[in-house]
């Protein structure tokens, strides 16, 4: 394994951390439920995420980068595993890293925030 | 082994020399360890009627000591700490768990007899001598609700097959939720057999079922399975087409999201 693949697993680690925490963070939505990835974190490359739901469905986004505020994407109500992996690395298995649960009538924010942001912040 | 350099006769009466004092010696050693045995049983016969029956049932023949530090060093992650009583921890370092391991302080907490305060974790022995380990992080009060929610969901997942026993676990909330979310990501690569979700000796009923036996998992499943990072990396064996994957204990808090 590359020195430069490890740096980019530690990074991912790092973000995959903070979007656990912020998974929960919601928007009202009159009807179904969406879900949007946010790449707010410098220090991590482009991204591919993987969502998916304890009953099966699976939703992607992939080659996020810094800056970058996806669509909303109709997904089903349910609870979510959450993978990441570098876009540049994709023969890498994608890393777990969390868990959101998606409510009827909810918008959700999913946000990378690496090291030099800090903190989180919510959408 | 004696070795004929042309003096063979010389050197097998030399050697045979030497055997006849020694062979004497082992007559007159084999005669004291003959009367040493019968020593022994004679001593332990009376020992026996002397001692009361109840007292010779409850010599261990090891103490729970080497269970529990079998189970520490099987089940739990090296990084966590345990504290244990004093008395207890030269036991434990015999058995061989690492002295960095032993507090003080630490997730769980073993105590002798009763169960310390906590989640009840594991207990190995009986009684007054009894080794309770239990952890002290707060328990939410809504973790085996969220597992149950989760376990449903996956028993609703066509590429989630389940057995009788691991079904029950699985509605009844009682699954680590690192088992739970990894089902759920080998699911969606390839329909999954659960097998069971087993209990492992010791451990409290309470605790959440830490280890799954799969049938059929596949070479690309099972790198997968083997890149996750901590805390969602198990231990993986295999043994024909059937693969056991273990979590350490405890789960860290907050993957539930409770």
């Amino acid at each position: 394994m590359s020195r430069q693949h490890l740096g980019r697993v530690a990074l991912l680690a790092a973000a995959a951390l903070v979007l656990a925490v912020l998974l929960p963070t919601t928007a009202a939505a009159a009807t179904g439920t969406y879900l949007r990835l946010a790449h707010l974190s410098p220090d991590t490359p482009n991204v591919d995420v993987t969502v998916t739901g304890f009953t099966g469905r699976t939703y992607q986004l992939k080659g996020v980068g810094y800056g970058a505020v996806s669509t909303y994407q109709t997904v089903e109500p349910g609870t979510y595993t959450v993978q990441m992996r570098a876009s540049a690395d994709p023969s890498a298995a994608p890393l777990l890293t969390g868990t959101v649960r998606a409510e009827e009538g909810r918008a959700y924010t999913a946000a990378v925030l690496g090291p030099r942001l800090g903190r989180a912040s919510r959408c | 082994m004696a070795v004929d350099h042309g003096t063979g006769e010389r050197v097998a009466g030399d050697v045979l020399d030497v055997r006849r004092p020694g062979r004497a010696r082992l007559r007159d050693v084999g005669r004291v360890g003959l009367a040493v045995a019968a020593l022994a049983v004679a001593v332990a016969a009376v020992a026996l009627v002397i001692m009361p029956p109840r007292a010779v049932a409850a010599l261990p023949p090891s103490g729970p000591h080497v269970a529990l530090a079998a189970w520490i060093n099987a089940a739990t992650d090296t990084a966590t700490v345990l504290e244990v009583p004093p008395d207890v921890r030269a036991d434990l370092i015999r058995d061989g768990v690492a002295p960095q391991r032993l507090g003080p302080g630490g997730t769980l907490v073993v105590t002798r007899g009763a169960p310390g305060p906590g989640r009840p974790v594991a207990r190995f022995g009986d009684g007054a001598d009894a080794l309770a380990v239990s952890r002290t992080d707060p328990d939410s009060g809504r973790e085996a609700a969220v597992s149950a929610a989760w376990g449903r969901q996956l028993l609703d997942n066509p590429a989630v097959r389940v057995d009788a026993p691991a079904r029950a676990v699985l509605q009844d909330g009682q699954a680590d939720p690192r088992a739970l979310l990894v089902l759920a990501v080998l699911a969606a690569r390839e329909p999954v057999h659960v097998l069971d979700l087993p209990a492992v000796s010791g451990e409290d009923p309470g605790l959440p079922r830490h280890q799954v036996v799969l049938s059929g998992l596949d070479a690309e499943a099972l790198a997968w399975v083997r890149a996750q990072r901590p805390p969602f990396t198990p231990l993986v064996m295999t043994a024909g087409n059937t693969t056991a994957l273990a979590w350490a204990v405890p789960a860290p808090s907050g993957l539930l999201g409770t």
